[in-house]
């Protein structure tokens, strides 16, 4: 599904959460979605998933805009971290429920997910604890195969061997169905390597949207005697310092050219990448200070 | 394959350097089918285009070959080229840094050439 | 894909429908119940006609199913990616099929107990209303869809605005269950005098007119407020 975010800007009243965010999504790809709480991401997939309307511009998928578009909303699924306390249903003919809304709904597949991640499906959703309440949303939201699929925080109250599975399972429908995928999230670090594509919010706009190898790329952390550290990171951006010693480490924003890297290598510099996460912090602390 | 993906590198290189280390050490064969890219997402739990850009790297190497519709293979002479290359790199690397060291401690060639032969001598033992 | 609109409906249908079922289960009880208890007491008098009684009961029940039709309903629509506007239609649909239901099942009972009258020889309280059972019955379906409606319309009042707005057009809606009053509730009546001016059957048909007329300005209110509902994802 191929995604248009023209100028967007999303507030209530005077208030602006988003301004002038503009970017385009292929289809068939997984995006990550990263920014600090209360910076807007769910606002911004509120609007793509036709919850509520932009302020200003306009957000075009395959063409058309969403917001009561039928033909358009039925092929978004967004599964973001509701409480589900009102569901009196049991979780089969919830999910069953569900399923007719969505054209490409598998319920076989449905049914598989609902063993692996031991769902007891004759138990009420209400009833449920807060991670197989997750679990069941992404049950649907998988089965559902819609060809954008939102998962927001969807793994909250899940432990961690049920993320593994919730990982697992994405990936692998997502390449035997490949379609579009958001994953907002604040645990980076888990799931950084799901992630094709970065788009990082930050300040009430979008600071930026890369492919992840590319942006990874982009972090380098330099080791080494301090003065040769020093000398070598001049005149580029540096995101971290850390000293042990006469040992320098400098962890710097720049993509380094193959002579840069060789120049490391005969000076007996360790080059190490940065983990997304660690980027992250420092490319959102940055910025901070900038608006600051 | 190595079970998990440490953060000292990047995750595609680990996935080429996985696939090379099998094949140097005569786990994949020449003419065999590498995992496949289904397999390793599974596996490690990555996204397929990070796995993709490893693969593509190898058969820009010439280390594996695609089959269309079938999967990648391991090229024929793949095993003597990566062995030529990880020569090279010994030599660099580690010859070179051993050498680099040697000389702050001021260790001479003659001295590095007796301990490698204790070395081996106990290694045989 | 099948029509949502129609999928809505039958979604909204079920749920609704759930809920009268209870109503309906309890409130059979407690009437025949009640109705037993006064035959073995000893007092053979109903004293109150089962049309009007259910009437009163049930349209209470359809205002408060209008209540409940929605923040979660819209949310659970909206989520499952049903636009606003199948949302309102399939539910109104199926909120007036449902007072149809009920006004037949209720006509049934009544006729039901005439027969059980006949046969033991209760006597069956007569209301104090000038209308015949057709129009006791219409009286009981428009009254149900625009209690309904009037539910709805509050509680769409609280989603869209302020609490403060809400509360006020909560008074609107007790002004309209007024009006309500005045176009069936014969005793209050203003077409009684309409009705005794000309001769039969008027002013049953102002009644039907003016409910038709103040439905369709509710639901065309419930649309424009739903229209644009933002749906909170939390």
């Amino acid at each position: 599904m191929h995604i248009q975010a023209e100028n967007l800007s999303i507030g209530y009243g005077s208030k602006n959460i988003l301004e002038h965010v503009s970017f385009e999504l292929e289809e068939n790809k997984i995006y990550g979605l990263l920014g600090r709480n209360g910076t807007g991401k769910t606002s911004l997939l509120s609007v793509l998933a036709a919850f509520r309307k932009p302020k200003a511009g306009r957000i075009m998928v395959n063409g058309e805009e969403p917001f009561e578009n039928a033909a358009v909303m039925e092929t978004i699924l967004f599964v973001y971290d509701s409480n589900l306390e009102d569901e009196t249903e049991k979780v089969k003919k919830w999910l069953r429920m569900n399923a007719a809304f969505r054209p490409n709904y598998d319920h076989d597949y449905a049914d598989y997910l609902c063993r692996r991640f031991n769902i007891p499906v004759n138990k009420a959703v209400k009833d449920l604890s807060k991670g197989l309440k997750s679990a069941v949303q992404v049950v649907d939201g998988l089965a559902s195969r819609a060809s954008l699929t939102i998962f927001d925080e969807a793994y909250l109250g899940m432990d961690a061997p049920a993320r593994e599975l919730f990982y697992e399972e994405v990936l692998k429908d997502y390449m035997e169905h490949p379609r579009t995928i958001i994953l907002s999230t604040h645990l980076i670090s888990e799931m950084a390597g799901m992630i094709e594509e970065v788009l990082i919010i930050n300040d009430g706009t979008l600071l930026l949207q890369q492919d992840k190898e590319q942006l990874l790329e982009r972090g380098t952390t330099v080791t080494g005697p301090k003065e040769k550290v020093l000398a070598f990171t001049e005149g580029k951006k540096r995101l971290k310092e850390q000293q042990l010693g006469s040992t320098m480490s400098i962890m710097i924003d720049a993509v380094l050219s193959d002579q840069e890297k060789q120049q490391a290598k005969a000076e007996n510099l360790e080059l190490g990448p940065v983990a997304l996460q660690e980027l992250f912090i420092h490319l959102t602390e940055g910025a901070e200070q900038h608006a600051g | 394959m190595r079970p998990t993906l440490d953060e000292s590198k990047p995750i595609f290189q680990q996935i080429t350097k996985m696939i090379e280390d099998d094949i140097v050490n005569g786990e994949l064969k020449e003419g065999e089918q590498a995992p496949s890219s289904t397999q390793l997402v599974a596996y490690y739990k990555i996204n397929p285009s990070t796995v993709l850009k490893g693969m593509n790297q190898l058969v820009d190497d010439q280390i594996l070959y695609k089959k269309r519709g079938v999967g990648m293979f391991v090229a024929d002479g793949a095993r003597g080229k990566l062995l030529e290359a990880r020569r090279q790199t010994f030599m660099e690397e580690y010859i070179g840094s051993m050498l680099q060291e040697a000389g702050r401690l001021g260790i001479s060639t003659d001295d590095i050439y007796k301990m490698m032969e204790e070395m081996k001598r106990r290694g045989e033992r | 894909m099948p029509d949502k609109k129609m999928l809505v409906g039958k979604i909204s249908f079920d749920i609704i429908g759930r809920w009268s079922l209870w109503f309906l289960a309890i409130y059979l009880v407690i009437y025949f119940g009640t109705g037993a208890f006064m035959t073995w007491w000893g007092d053979d008098i109903m004293t109150w006609s089962f049309l009007e009684n259910s009437r009163g009961s049930a349209r209470i029940y359809f205002f408060i199913a209008g209540i409940l039709s929605m923040g979660g309903l819209i949310r659970y629509y909206v989520s499952n990616g049903v636009t606003r506007r199948d949302y309102f239609f399939g539910t109104m649909g199926a909120a007036v099929i449902l007072a149809a239901l009920l006004t037949v099942v209720f006509g049934a009972a009544y006729g039901l107990e005439t027969m059980a009258a006949a046969f033991t020889g209760w006597t069956q309280s007569q209301s104090g209303s000038t209308l015949n059972l057709p129009g006791q019955l219409l009286s009981s379906f428009f009254q149900f869809i625009l209690y309904y409606a009037i539910g709805w319309f509050i509680s769409a009042s609280f989603f869209r605005f302020h609490w403060f707005v809400g509360l006020l057009l909560t008074f609107v809606g007790g002004g309209l269950m007024g009006v309500i009053e005045l176009f069936w509730e014969a005793e209050n009546s203003i077409f009684q005098f309409i009705s005794v001016m000309a001769s039969g059957g008027v002013s049953l048909m102002v009644s039907v007119l003016l409910s038709t007329l103040l439905f369709l300005l509710l639901a065309a209110v419930i649309r424009m407020l739903t229209k644009r509902a933002d749906i909170k994802a939390v």
